[in-house]
């Protein structure tokens, strides 16, 4: 089984399946360049992602682990309006990997399956992020992402003058 | 203090002291970075994850959170709904309030500008101006209705250090048939610039009055004086110019003069201008007083009577200019330039 290593920023190495890595379309580029550079057809890829720290890399390969033999999304899918069928995608077991997650976390691994391409992941953690924030008030949605207000002097009631400022005009 | 060897931070110091150091920081790249670097810091960060993480996050969530297609006036109610939860999200915190107003400002997701599309037969058909929800200000059909607006949006009690147009951007549209309309939309349009022109950053001036070509360039650089932040210009003309399009020698020599002593602004951080029908001398004066320009559209401009227009925009110094764009050129595909 052909593998390659893939490296988090905090210096982890995984080694995966090429078939598995493939799934990922920015390492499926990578591994494909590495290919047609290198002389050696034998030779095992090695591939740094700089941005990427372990904790969350390790919950991507588990994602597409569970997910390897799901027809793979084409990154423009649905490219109108971004979407992808995050509903139709999502399993007992993309819940369940989902629920223990901070929401800090969840949003650590959008930005990974957008940088690594993953369209499944980044479908239903973004899916997660708007369901914490559609339709809830401001208080809920602070106390969802552990956030207080910050806001100095009269800056709300600033941005409430701006919000109904722009909903009437 | 050995500085080579790695150590935990709490050998440095204590992680109390890290936590105020963390704490300096703004720059959601550098939280990013530092919620990198070790466990400690990271747990320091713990609580400030899901403010920092968010001027990246927003620009890809953005996608999920608009529900429908920008032109589907059907689906109104689900366009008004995402507004709102956008909206909502401005009163979260304000590091997510600036996640949001930045997105918006430098993608105007919901307003691409559209001049390729216009054709000479569509000028005229108002419904062909692009119009956005997030273009605040004045726009669309003037009416004197929404002249009053205007005027009255002055009292509604913005302090003039913060920014009431979300997306820095706002629409001048002078198509007022009667005079006196024209006056009084122009003095509310100026009123609103002197107290916020200098946070707007991308203005979109669209007139289709009866003017002179000396009142004209005047008009227009007095609005360019109150923006003086502006990174994108949009400028049409549909009007009619007294005595025609054609200069007489006495009127160009006035025009000049016009020029020459009342220079329009130059506007330090223009760096897209787009121009339809502009009438001289505006368009050749925003051209020389901007020569930083990188990105730069002509339709139909009125530059120099003797030269043809690619062979005047050769001879003006623009050193930056990296897209130069002929949208009308034959049966209106766009003729593009990558400099």
């Amino acid at each position: 089984m052909a593998l390659v290593r893939v490296i988090s920023s905090d210096g982890a190495a995984f080694l995966v399946s090429q078939r598995l890595a493939k799934r990922s379309g920015k390492l499926k580029t990578e591994i494909e360049t590495f290919r047609k550079s290198s002389d050696n057809s034998e030779a095992q890829p090695e591939i740094r992602i700089v941005t990427i720290r372990a904790e969350i890399l390790r919950l991507v390969l588990q994602w597409l682990q569970q997910h390897q033999n799901d027809p793979v999304l084409p990154a423009n899918q649905n490219e109108q309006d971004g979407r992808g069928d995050a509903e139709m995608g999502q399993s007992q077991w993309d819940r369940d990997f989902l629920a223990p997650m901070d929401l800090g976390i969840v949003m650590e691994l959008i930005l990974a399956a957008n940088h690594l391409e993953v369209k499944g992941l980044l479908d239903i953690t973004c899916k997660l992020v708007e369901s914490k924030i559609t339709g809830r008030t401001v208080d809920e949605i602070r106390t969802a992402f552990k956030l207080k207000s910050d806001f100095k002097g009269n800056e709300e009631e600033q941005t409430r003058l701006e919000n109904r400022w722009c909903v009437e005009n | 203090m050995d500085l080579v060897t790695p150590k935990a931070p709490e050998e440095i110091f204590p992680l109390e002291v890290w936590d105020l150091i963390l704490d300096q920081l703004i720059s959601s790249s550098d939280l990013i970075n530092c919620n990198q670097v070790c466990k400690a810091w990271r747990k320091l960060l713990e609580l400030k994850q899901t403010t920092f993480f968010m001027p990246k996050v927003f620009p890809i969530l953005y996608k999920y959170l608009e529900t429908v297609e920008d032109d589907e006036d059907e689906n109104k109610e689900e366009k008004e709904e995402t507004i709102t939860t956008i909206l909502k999200m401005r009163l979260v915190s304000h590091g997510w309030k600036e996640a949001v107003d930045s997105y918006l400002q430098n993608n105007h997701p919901v307003n691409e500008f559209s001049f390729e599309d216009l054709t000479l037969e569509d000028i005229g058909n108002d419904e062909l101006v692009p119009y956005s929800p997030y273009q605040f200000g004045v726009g669309g059909d003037v009416t004197s209705g929404s002249i009053a607006k205007l005027e009255s949006f002055l009292g509604k009690g913005f302090s003039p250090d913060i920014n009431p147009f979300i997306t820095r951007e706002v629409c001048y549209c002078g198509n007022v048939d009667n005079e006196l309309d024209q006056r009084r939309l122009n003095t509310a349009f100026k009123n609103m610039l002197e107290a916020f022109g200098s946070h707007i950053w991308t203005c979109e001036l669209i007139s289709r009055t009866h003017t002179n070509r000396a009142r004209f360039y005047k008009l227009v650089g007095s609005f360019l004086r109150l923006m003086p932040n502006l990174r994108s210009l949009q400028l049409r003309y549909y009007g009619s110019i007294c005595n025609g399009r054609r200069r007489t020698n006495s009127e160009r020599e006035e025009l000049d003069m016009l020029l020459k002593n009342e220079p329009l602004p130059r506007l330090e951080h223009l760096t897209i201008l787009e121009m339809m029908h502009v009438p001289y001398p505006l368009s050749v004066g925003l051209l020389e007083t901007n020569g930083h320009l990188q990105n730069l559209a002509i339709h139909n401009g009125d530059f120099d009577d003797d030269v043809l227009l690619p062979d005047y925009i050769a001879n003006v110094h623009i050193p930056n200019l990296k897209l130069l764009r002929f949208p009308w050129c034959e049966q209106n595909l766009c003729c593009v330039f990558h400099l």
